[in-house]
């Protein structure tokens, strides 16, 4: 792509920014919402585990409902939503291209949120489906589904429209994700919720795929497509190899679906071969991924316009390659008995989710957002950015780790028929009292990020009215 | 990937690659399944549940115990005892085939414990040995006369652990609408807790209060599945009999609900009871009993 | 002055937005060679470890064949496994206690053809049927015996029913083996007819 630092294009990208404001800013306001609302939902659950008698009268919020509730919350209000703010970024900026139709994204957005809301309540209450994921009641996915068209749409919409006719390698991730997702959700929904449903443990391989594809595929893109921009961008250097990005993109999107698969036992043999060795071609399109990021990163540190995202950045992409290693590791015979069934499928879960991709996001507002308007950065604050991500991030981590050992603690012990299931029990338990201090400190970045986003919201629909307002005045005089 | 719609139809063609391999093939070759006779039980398996059983059933999903239970039996390996049941009509052959046997398997077997083994049918002669010393074994034996019966035993710690006799397959779960066959054990595992622990009393006070049966539980309370109310006229018949500290105030008794009721029905329903296919086992009727009531005392 | 600055800071703003761009280079030939490698692993592991994706192999177990080997009660005694098969397909005719029935059937139990050395005959009529007149113990018959080659399609399980047969009752004579019946099947193949006694009586005893 030809640099064109000519004032027209000045001007685009103040237009562009502007086009995108309000509607990622509600997104990702939102998002922060479901963030503060899921981190909470584990920090009662972990305090569940603390003391059995706790809020144990009240059906709504027992261990097994609060756990779904924060999975789905932070999978569906978090993750997606930010995604989809910085899948609109990205192909605005990569394009050229003013946002198309706010209007339908901003109804997108709404819809989208009651959907979530009804489905949260609904989980809550009873309706729980039983499968980790798409625990919501399966009627909220096709109001899912109705409000994705239009916010993938749009998204869509705009990349056709855009001047800047080069694909960026970014792109082929945000496109792969964008048309990823409406495809598993409506064919797991339809497999799991129809009126024949799928039976038996063809049950377990179609959820399976689904939880999978969601990670590695629809999320996971989401944050290789960051991770692609961002170093570039921020270290103002050519992505190194195209070649490179390619090859990982068409891998993972080949054998990103199998990789989950290690977690149901009474299925035939295949299927676990299978889901292990694509978790090996997908640790592999990861090392491909990090070697081409580090050959653009190499010598860059100078020259970097924000060290502090920049080594963000840099760790978010350790933990991807991490839990793509991890989760290739915990699938080879041996250590695939001893992590099944433990806290180290969500140590994973957390790296990949909470480390890899959320980190990545809050970055991307980061980046974003301050150069939506003239005003101040979004994310400043009385507590502002840098305590967020330090929040966030050691928050993250903590819970990553803790998890990933207590499970593989709670796995040897399990492996050993002669010592006695409390045993077990109370090795995981330990592990379980030390995260919900990282879930704390997760829960109080949320919280600030929540307040933040709030507080510069209002004050873009204040600026907004009074400047209606002005206008208004002008033209009468 | 230089344009936009290359990229889309390349990206469709990826998907459905995707979609045939885990959602379509699964589905044809697992979702029809349908019940099978098992001759160790002379009828068909998996029974379909009844209506008490799919009501508990809902209680369990509703309240996910999922999250913590799982529903799958593991095995890691298997191994064979080696029985002689009939010496037949060449004995003098036998004893020498016998060490012949222990040879094959690594284990000295002298000439006069060979004879013992022929004095006491049926006997085990050969322990926990694998699949192709089993077929060296057999194979010895072969047309000697005598009847030698290679009694499969599943391994692996689940199976130690009292947890099941064997591995879960895809056959159990025909008639599970949701599978819940879960994903994580913060709690021990429930395919066989209808055998394992088949006392209702046991776990309608588990349910209120799991402390008040294992010490060391750290299972929450499920405290809104019974009603804490003042005793009547005459005392509800199935009030729990709670005592020490668990006990409720004096005048006051505690009593399940019908969720309660169904959710215990369930959990009894839970039993992996016969070989399959699949996994195989020594099938003997007479299994559960005792071991239910050691289970117990270890629990508590 | 002032316009000049606010240049030079519009220029260095747009250095800063300028969006990444990406080269092109030849991938390193150390990269193809994992890819490979990581293929034949794959194949390898999908080859081994995999139970040939056949439905009813779990865990532990190799592949099909040695799910079926482990069943109890099954490899171990080929004749409480050829007696079931024996209670579906011949009891009909030859009658449980395998006497047959008098001027229809000729019986099984003390069977001059069957408490012989080797199971070839037996195998021939099993597979492709019986025509014609028959001499058993001295006693002439004229039955017809159609073939059940297709209906015990597994060779384990023909093996089964003709030792069961050969060991049952009166009868002693040896065990049939899974590779006879094989042996004899493949032979017989593509006959498509019943045999005759007298073929059958210029065949030989044992398998060849």
């Amino acid at each position: 792509m030809e640099e064109n630092p000519t004032s027209k294009s000045i001007s685009d990208q103040k237009d562009i920014d502007r086009s995108y404001h309000f509607p990622t800013l509600l997104l990702v306001t939102k998002a922060a919402g479901w963030l503060l609302l899921s981190t909470l939902f584990s920090l009662v659950a972990s305090i569940k585990m603390h003391s059995p008698t706790f809020l144990s009268n009240c059906p709504w919020v027992t261990y097994g409902v609060l756990l779904p509730a924060a999975q789905n919350a932070f999978i569906y209000g978090f993750a997606l939503q930010a995604g989809f703010a910085a899948m609109l970024w990205m192909t605005m900026r990569l394009g050229q291209v003013k946002l198309r139709g706010p209007g339908f994204l901003f109804l997108g957005t709404v819809l989208w949120n009651i959907a979530l809301l009804v489905g949260i309540l609904g989980l809550m209450g009873g309706g729980q489906s039983g499968y980790a994921f798409l625990s919501m009641p399966g009627f909220v996915y096709s109001m899912l589904f109705t409000a994705y068209v239009l916010i993938g749409g749009m998204t869509l919409l705009t990349f056709f429209k855009r001047p800047a006719r080069e694909i960026y390698p970014s792109q082929w991730f945000i496109y792969a994700s964008l048309y990823w997702f409406p495809w598993i959700l409506t064919a797991a929904s339809y497999a799991l919720f129809a009126s024949e449903p799928a039976r038996g443990v063809a049950q377990a391989v179609i959820h399976a795929w689904y939880a999978s594809g969601m990670t590695t595929i629809v999320l996971g893109f989401v944050g290789i497509a960051l991770l692609q921009y961002l170093v570039p961008k921020l270290t103002r250097r050519d992505l190194h190899n195209s070649n490179l990005s390619a090859f990982a993109f068409w891998v993972l999107l080949l054998f990103g679906g199998f990789t989950g698969l290690l977690q149901a036992q009474a299925l035939p043999a295949w299927v676990g071969t299978l889901s292990g060795v694509c978790n090996g071609f997908v640790a592999f399109a990861w090392i491909v991924l990090t070697a081409n990021l580090w050959k653009t990163l190499q010598g860059a540190g100078a020259q970097s316009s924000d060290p502090l995202a920049l080594n963000l950045v840099r760790l978010a992409a350790l933990c991807g390659l991490l839990g793509a290693l991890l989760n290739f590791w915990g699938s080879r015979p041996g250590m695939a008995e001893t992590v099944q069934f433990t806290l180290y499928v969500q140590g994973v879960y957390w790296l990949q989710l909470f480390g890899f991709v959320g980190t990545l996001l809050l970055v991307a507002a980061y980046h974003f957002l301050p150069r939506v308007s003239d005003q101040e950065n979004a994310l400043s604050g009385p507590f502002g950015w840098k305590s967020i991500m330090a929040l966030y991030v050691s928050g993250s981590i903590l819970v990553s780790l803790v998890y990933l050992l207590g499970g593989w603690k709670q796995g040897k012990a399990l492996a050993d028929a002669s010592r006695s299931f409390l045993e077990v029990q109370s090795a995981a338990m330990s592990f379980i009292r030390v995260s919900t201090i990282g879930e704390l400190l997760v829960f109080l970045a949320a919280a600030v990020l929540t307040l933040n986003l709030t507080r510069s919201l209002v004050s873009y629909l204040v600026g907004y009215v009074a400047c209606c307002c002005n206008c208004k005045n002008e033209s009468a005089q | 990937m230089q344009k936009g719609y290359q990229l889309f139809f390349a990206i469709l063609a990826v998907m459905v690659v995707s979609w045939l391999g885990l959602v379509v093939f699964p589905q044809v070759q697992l979702g029809n399944q349908s019940t099978r006779e098992v001759k160790e039980i002379g009828r068909h398996y998996p029974t379909e549940p009844g209506s008490l059983v799919l009501n508990g059933r809902k209680v369990y999903q509703q309240a996910g115990c999922v999250s913590c239970h799982t529903q799958q039996i593991r095995q890691s390996g298997y191994a064979f005892d080696l029985v002689l049941n009939e010496v037949g009509d060449f004995p003098e052959s036998i004893s020498s085939k016998l060490v012949e046997a222990g040879k094959a398997a690594g284990v000295q077997v002298t000439n006069e414990k060979a004879q013992e083994q022929m004095a006491n049918l049926p006997s085990t002669f050969l322990e926990r040995v694998d699949f192709a010393v089993a077929q060296e074994v057999l194979q010895i034996f072969k047309d000697s006369g005598a009847k030698v019966a290679p009694n499969i035993l599943p391994l692996g710690s689940d199976i130690e652990r009292g947890w099941g006799p064997r591995q879960t397959v895809g056959l159990d779960y025909l008639y599970d609408q949701p599978l819940l066959m879960g994903q994580q054990r913060l709690g021990p595992d429930l395919a066989n807790v209808g055998a394992r622990l088949n006392d209702r009393q046991w776990h309608l006070k588990h349910l209120y209060h799991p402390r008040s049966v294992v010490t060391k539980s750290s299972m929450p309370a499920y405290t809104y599945l019974f009603d804490l109310q003042p005793i009547g006229e005459q005392p509800s018949p199935h009030a729990l009999a709670l005592e020490g500290d668990y006990a409720p105030e004096e005048g006051m008794e505690v009593v399940p609900k019908p969720e309660a009721l169904a959710l215990v029905d369930y959990l009894l329903s839970l039993k992996i009871e016969n070989p399959v296919f699949e996994a195989p086992y020594m099938f003997t009727q007479a299994e559960s009993g005792e071991a239910n009531n050691v289970e117990m005392e270890q629990a508590q | 002055m002032s316009s000049k600055s606010k240049k030079s800071n519009q220029s260095k703003k747009s250095s800063n937005d300028r969006e990444p761009g990406v080269s092109k280079a030849p991938i390193s030939v150390i990269f193809f060679v994992v890819t490979v490698l990581l293929a034949y692993w794959a194949m390898m592991e999908l080859n081994t470890r995999a139970g040939g994706f056949n439905r009813y192999v779990y865990g532990p177990y190799e592949s099909y064949k040695v799910v079926e080997a482990v069943q109890p009660g099954s490899g171990d005694d080929p004749i409480k496994r050829g007696a079931n098969i024996y209670r579906n397909i011949c009891s009909p005719c030859h009658q449980a206690s395998g006497m047959g029935a008098p001027g229809q059937f000729p019986p099984l139990a003390g069977s001059d053809w069957v408490n012989v050395e080797g199971p070839n005959r037996m195998l021939r009529i099993v597979l492709n049927g019986l025509n014609g007149p028959i001499d058993v113990n001295g006693e002439t018959w004229n039955a017809v015996m159609p073939g059940f080659g297709d209906v015990i399609a597994s060779d384990e399980d023909l093996a089964a029913v003709i030792s069961y047969v050969r060991n049952s009752w009166t009868n002693e004579a040896s065990i049939c083996t899974p590779e006879e019946a094989a042996a004899a099947r493949a032979d017989s193949g593509d006959r498509g007819r019943a045999w005759t006694a007298t073929e059958l009586l210029a065949l030989p005893l044992e398998v060849q």
